[in-house]
């Protein structure tokens, strides 16, 4: 179960892995969708309004891309044996845990407390804040924390099996590609802003 | 027959060959000679080694034989390559 988890890319096929990713990241993006979400940037998630059809699929589509590319970058360098189909599967992969947040949203409901909070922020006066929203804000948290570790955890694992990393330089390398597919990837949906 | 064993299990030191026996005519050869460099990797490792042979040196097949993904197994072969590299050097 440990292995499944944490460490699926030493046990399946880059084809198994691709087409279980695959299917998953379309099943996210359409969830993403129906609940307003936007993964706008490789470590991001949030929720608006409104959301059109095909943002959430270009989202992921922007995010992988730029994950695998600077993953790859980063791997090549520690070993050119590193193949770019091992660092995509991994970005795949690593996502999935992230796209079951979206469910917090389900009625609009965090995105609801989210915007009463900011009200209470934002007022003036003595507002009344109820401990109801800060305790699911809370449990949000904790568990937008959880999956984020687990989303890295995934993502570094791939990374090590796909480079045969060791060492701290690896692990610099992979934060610094992370880093970096971030910001590119915020840019990119930024400049698009379909 | 027994596993031949790569290290003194006393001092754990790399154990060498001093005598060969031949089970047809049952001639001795005494002296002291190195173990092969494949003999002194682990059991695992030489089963692997053996199987990468057997597969006709397909990585994709190993992993699909192993039920192992092609980058693990590819580093399995590295860092046998590597051991092997060491105990070369150590024995020159």
């Amino acid at each position: 179960m440990n292995n499944i988890l944490f460490h699926p890319f030493e046990e399946y096929s880059e084809k198994k892995l691709l087409s279980f990713g695959i299917v998953l990241t379309l099943t996210g993006s359409f969830l993403a969708y129906f609940f307003n979400g936007r993964f706008d940037g490789v470590l991001d998630l949030h929720f608006t309004d409104q959301v059109r059809v095909l943002q959430p699929f270009l989202d992921n589509l922007i995010n992988i891309t730029c994950l695998s590319i600077f993953l790859y970058f980063a791997g090549f360098y520690v070993n050119r044996k590193t193949r770019f189909i091992d660092l995509l599967t991994t970005a795949i992969i690593a996502r999935i845990p992230y796209y079951t947040l979206v469910l917090f949203n389900i009625n609009n409901f965090i995105n609801g407390i989210t915007e009463t909070l900011k009200n209470f922020v934002l007022a003036e006066g003595i507002v009344e804040i109820e401990p109801f929203n800060v305790g699911v804000i809370l449990i949000f948290s904790i568990c937008v924390f959880a999956f984020l570790t687990w989303y890295l955890v995934l993502l570094y694992n791939g990374f090590k099996v796909a480079s045969h990393a060791k060492g701290f330089l690896p692990m610099f390398l992979f934060f610094l590609a992370v880093i970096i597919a971030e910001a590119v990837s915020k840019y990119i949906i930024y400049l698009i802003n379909y | 027959m027994a596993k031949l064993p790569i290290n003194c299990p006393s001092c754990e030191q790399k154990l060498a060959v001093s005598q060969l026996s031949c089970q047809n005519c049952e001639t001795v050869i005494s002296g002291n000679y190195s173990l092969p460099l494949i003999s002194q990797l682990t059991q695992e490792d030489q089963d692997f080694v053996l199987q990468f042979v057997l597969m006709g040196g397909s990585l994709k097949k190993m992993a699909s034989k192993m039920e192992k993904s092609y980058p693990t197994v590819r580093n399995r072969l590295d860092d046998i390559i590597e051991k092997l590299t060491t105990k070369r050097q150590e024995n020159e």
